[in-house]
């Protein structure tokens, strides 16, 4: 192993702001991105287009509700909802004939301005007050989307996405939707991974840890708070419509629905509040892990021939599943970001085992 | 740490080597049963799925299909539509020739999948109801009556047989879902027509609470009640009918009405309830016979015994009895390997196919994958559901106008 | 055989930032002891590591032994070592803002004691805190930082302690005030016998009225011993008791005086 932080030495602010103040970091980042770049050419279909594709718009959506819950300390339980509106308007915007470009902008707007409408709430309302809420936003819209057939799609509930170009490059074939959803994952990263570094990313902060005390340095928690719920639902509103378009490819109102928004709540608690690999790997434990589990299991069963009904079988992951997230939330109560950190603070300061503040 | 890094390396790496897709062994032919197991549909998935299995080891036992093995792939999907194209894609891989996801959401995911890849995926009362239509929907077979069939049937038997249905008022209780309103058009189209009195009354899901609704209920007065719920809704709605004074002999219900829910009435309260009955419930037929003879005699049963015959699992032996008819004519029409398209043909092929009895004579053609609507309804006894008339189709011309505006609406991208 | 110990105590947050590094200390049965040392010294962290507080800040006991009253502390949760008589009144006056007084009194009030010794503990409390008594039906959020101050301090006294901890009783309070606390708390020293570990920042008060002081810098005691000596010593002068008061500023150095202990 080496010593990473061996003749790193930052003799201008400028550059111990920079986004990566060791270079290790920026070696694996870049590394990550040239693997997922390159994965249509090594990874089998499958692989590719039921677990990374999904992996990754879901790591959009958690990422985008890591900007409000995390960073800027706003709880929400619907962001499911935000999402539906987003789906539901790129959709019905594409079929206007609109560009997918501008319809996703569009959904994105439209969402925005919904999801705004209810995060004034949080003007008023902390905490639990908050979810509900929110809580109320997810319960409207899904009764808005079951009741009103023009959005739904008529009596089976169901809408397809119609057939699109993104950049002149028609969304069909399974490598142009994993690249689709692989663009807006960069694109949420990097605005994420910048948006700490940015005034507005130490407003949210100072409104999170205490909204008085930034009242107070001069910071408007007013306004800083209808941001973060505008910026969060612009982004979970496009995570919602890439979500239909690169993945579902036809919506339906269950797609979006009260367990929806808490498997967001826990993909952004089990990774870390407000860390942009948290929400990576919070959204691969939730979405994967019962995915894997449950063909491990059932691998398992199959090689050693246990006899095992197929009720209990499907019941044995989910049992480990949740083992599993009280285990990791012992381990480590912030979260599989905070074990990521541990390990690579571990790494930093190697081959000594302490730093000094 | 280090441990930690081990251990989840190890983890890594068992999981990448059990995990990935298995091909099936040279010519067995691979069905998907990728269903609920743990969410929502838990009330028949048990049975459902020990019904498939069990009639697929059946016809294992027997040699198979011309000596082709029937390897069933048993998966939960938590009624997720995510893990439910996973599990889907997974066993396309695996070479499934037909997927069965018993769970509305997932189906509904995976339609246009199964076009694409031309697999051919069963919607037994659930899905899309019109993707009776095959000309729309040529990979997608719902195999038994649909929800518009259900209603226009039970419809049809109040009027011939408690006294005709003119000017009766008939309320419509349904858990306010796309599921619950499904049949409304069905019944507003047969009001007109044989003049009676339909109301609806929506109460909001999962329905273990709905007094509120029943009191307005018991204001209507209404001379029959049809219910159209499933799972936990389904005792309470029962409960609230005696409760508020409405015969339970006039109380009718949707195919989703089974054992376990006069249970939890109680099963003598619930003596003299209705409902559709798509396949015949109870022991007394020469497949359920067989099964008890070959399969659980030897030990291979997929559950507990005592569950064989009750009405989910009869209804599970159904669909894969229809299922195995449909490949054993794609095999002998057109031979070995088996694939999605032949089985879709072979399918279209079957001709009055009762189950040596167990389930109404239902054909299937290029334009009609339902089957022709056929149920019947039966009424509890205290002990049994007891048949109270024929296997019969009912005005399936209102029904397939249901269908074919549904499904004009799919082709236009609904 | 002192009543507290520390021995080589090391402590680390967040596994990896080291905050004391072997810090050694003793308290004597009824003796009185001051902690002194700059920001971020590492006095809170010590006093955290006695009554068990790091496990809500990440911190961990890396090294070294915390040894009461003959018993092992580190392995004991905090209330098992508040119910052995050890005490941690809070930096900042951590009062129970939504009761009155009295009632912050009766909620330290520990199960196992008789309820007739309440008005007996509580009677004490008034002894040494009048102005208590007399605001004991407003709510305490409403009090002042001083009478804050006393009410922790006399909820810690409901407990009958054998080591009270103080951490920075006097923060943000008026020097005469300041005077008054420091003079109660030596009165408790005296009257009850109650051992006492005193962290301050504002060192010439501390000094006055303690025996033994701890002097640490950057997680290390670089220096320990009696309160005079210590109050003598030209370097804790310059450093901590603003050179004694008086300055000759012609004399003043022009380079910044090096501290005669190692950093």
């Amino acid at each position: 192993m080496f010593y990473r932080l061996a003749g790193i030495r930052h003799t201008s602010y400028e550059s111990a702001r920079q986004l990566y103040t060791i270079p290790a970091d920026k070696v694996q980042v870049y590394g990550l991105l040239l693997l997922a770049v390159l994965a249509p050419l090594y990874l089998p279909s499958l692989y590719l287009n039921s677990y990374l594709l999904p992996w990754l718009v879901w790591s959009s959506a958690a990422m985008s509700l890591t900007l409000l819950m995390g960073m800027a300390g706003q709880l929400h339980f619907g962001f499911a909802a935000v999402m539906a509106i987003g789906a539901y308007a790129s959709i019905h915007l594409a079929r206007f004939g609109v560009p997918f470009e501008f319809a996703l902008i569009g959904a994105g707007l439209i969402t925005s301005i919904i999801g705004t409408a209810f995060g004034a709430a949080a003007l008023r309302v902390k905490g639990l007050y908050l979810v509900m809420a929110t809580l109320a936003m997810q319960y409207l819209v899904d009764w808005v989307i079951i009741n009103v057939p023009a959005i739904s799609g008529g009596a089976q509930a169901t809408l397809q996405t119609p057939e699109v170009k993104f950049l002149f490059v028609p969304l069909q074939s399974a490598t142009s939707l994993y690249f689709g959803a692989l663009i807006w994952a960069v694109v949420v990263t990097v605005l994420l991974l910048n948006i700490k570094r940015t005034s507005m990313g130490r407003a949210l902060a100072a409104v999170r840890d205490k909204d008085f005390a930034a009242a107070v340095i001069g910071v408007n928690p007013f306004k800083y708070k209808l941001l973060a719920f505008w910026t969060s639902s612009f982004l979970g509103g496009i995570s919602g419509a890439v979500l239909a378009f690169c993945y579902y490819q036809a919506v339906t109102p269950e797609q979006f629905g009260f367990n929806v928004s808490i498997q967001l709540v826990a993909m952004v608690l089990v990774g870390g509040l407000g860390s942009v690999i948290g929400a990576y790997l919070g959204a691969a434990f939730v979405l994967l892990i019962p995915i894997v589990l449950t063909n491990l299991i059932a691998g398992l069963v199959a090689t050693t021939g246990l006899p095992i009904s197929s009720n209990l079988l499907a019941h044995i992951p989910l049992m480990i599943y949740g083992a599993l997230i009280i285990g990791f939330l012992l381990f480590e109560p912030l979260g599989l970001a905070k074990i990521y950190d541990n390990i690579r603070k571990y790494f930093v300061v190697w081959p000594f085992r302490h730093t000094q503040r | 740490m280090k441990t930690l890094f081990k251990g989840l390396l190890g983890a890594t790496a068992s999981a990448a080597m059990l995990a990935g897709p298995v091909q099936a062994e040279n010519d067995d032919i691979t069905v998907g049963l990728l269903q609920d197991f743990t969410a929502v549909y838990t009330f028949v998935t048990d049975e459902y799925s020990q019904g498939q299995q069990d009639y697929l080891n059946l016809v294992n036992a027997r040699g198979g299909i011309d000596g082709h093995m029937i390897n069933a792939v048993v998966r939960d999907t938590g009624n997720e539509p995510q893990r439910g194209i996973e599990a889907y894609n997974r066993v396309r891989e695996e070479g499934a020739v037909l997927v069965d996801f018993l769970s509305t959401p997932v189906s509904r995911a995976n339609v246009n999948r199964v076009l694409n890849d031309e697999v051919v995926m069963i919607t037994p009362l659930h899905g899309r109801g019109d993707a009776s239509d095959g000309e729309t929907f040529p990979y997608v077979f719902p195999l038994m009556a649909t929800y518009w069939s259900q209603a226009a049937l039970l419809i049809d038997y109040i009027d011939e047989h408690e006294g005709g249905i003119e000017g009766k008022n008939i309320a419509h209780v349904y858990i306010d879902s796309p599921f619950g309103r499904e049949p409304v058009p069905v019944l507003e189209e047969l009001s007109e027509r044989l003049n009676f009195n339909v109301r609806t009354f929506p109460y909001a899901s999962p329905g273990t609470e709905q007094s509120a609704v029943w009191s307005d209920i018991r204001r209507y007065r209404p001379d029959h009640v049809i219910l159209w719920g499933a799972g936990g809704g389904q005792p309470v709605s029962i409960r609230e009918a005696i409760r508020n004074g409405i015969p339970v002999e006039n109380v009718l219900s949707v195919v989703w009405l089974a054992e376990t829910d006069v249970d939890v009435v109680g099963r003598d309260r619930a003596t003299g309830v209705k409902r559709f009955e798509a396949v015949a419930t109870g022991r007394d037929y020469p497949i359920i016979q067989d099964i008890l003879d070959e399969v659980y005699a030897q030990g291979d049963g997929a559950g507990p015994e005592e569950r064989v015959g009750t009405t989910y699992y009869n209804i599970g032996v159904a669909t894969m009895a229809v299922a195995v008819e449909g490949m054993r004519i794609a095999m002998d029409e057109f031979g070995p390997p088996m694939t999605g398209d032949k089985l879709r043909q072979g399918m279209e092929r079957i001709e009055e196919f009762d189950a040596q009895g167990m389930m109404p004579p239902v054909s299937f053609s290029e334009q009609d994958h339902q089957g022709g609507g056929f149920g019947r309804v039966s009424q509890w006894d205290g002990e049994n559901w007891e048949p109270v008339s024929d296997w019969s189709a009912a005005y399936q011309d209102i029904v397939w106008e249901e269908i074919e505006k549904d499904a004009a609406g799919f082709r236009e991208g609904n | 055989m002192p009543l507290l110990t520390l021995n080589n105590v090391e402590v680390a947050y967040d596994k990896v930032f080291l905050a004391i590094k072997g810090v050694s200390l003793d308290v004597e049965e009824g003796g009185m002891v001051a902690l002194l040392g700059a920001n971020g010294a590492g006095k809170s962290t010590t006093l955290k590591t006695i009554s068990g507080l790091l496990a809500p800040e990440r911190g961990a006991v890396t090294r070294g032994e915390v040894i009461y009253k003959d018993t092992d502390l580190l392995p004991l949760s905090p209330p098992q070592r508040v119910a052995m008589g050890l005490v941690h009144v809070l930096e900042g006056r951590r009062v129970f803002e939504h009761l009155t007084p009295e009632e912050n009194l009766v909620a330290a009030m520990p199960f196992n004691k008789p309820r007739g010794r309440f008005s007996d503990l509580a009677d004490r409390v008034y002894t040494y805190f009048p102005r208590l008594k007399e605001r004991a039906r407003t709510k305490a959020g409403y009090l002042s930082g001083g009478e804050q101050q006393m009410l922790a301090i006399g909820r810690a006294l409901m407990i009958e302690p054998k080591l009270l901890m103080l951490d920075e009783p006097s923060l943000g309070l008026a020097p005469l005030l300041v005077q008054e606390i420091f003079e109660i708390i030596k009165e408790i020293n005296e009257k009850e016998g109650v051992s006492i570990l005193l962290v301050e920042q504002n060192a010439t008060a501390a000094l006055d009225i303690v025996q033994d002081a701890y002097l640490i810098e950057n997680g290390h005691v670089v220096m320990s011993g009696n309160a005079d000596v210590l109050k003598k010593n030209p370097d804790v002068q310059e450093f901590y008791l603003g050179g004694a008061g008086r300055v000759d500023y012609h004399n003043v150095k022009h380079y910044r005086r090096r501290k005669r202990w190692l950093a």
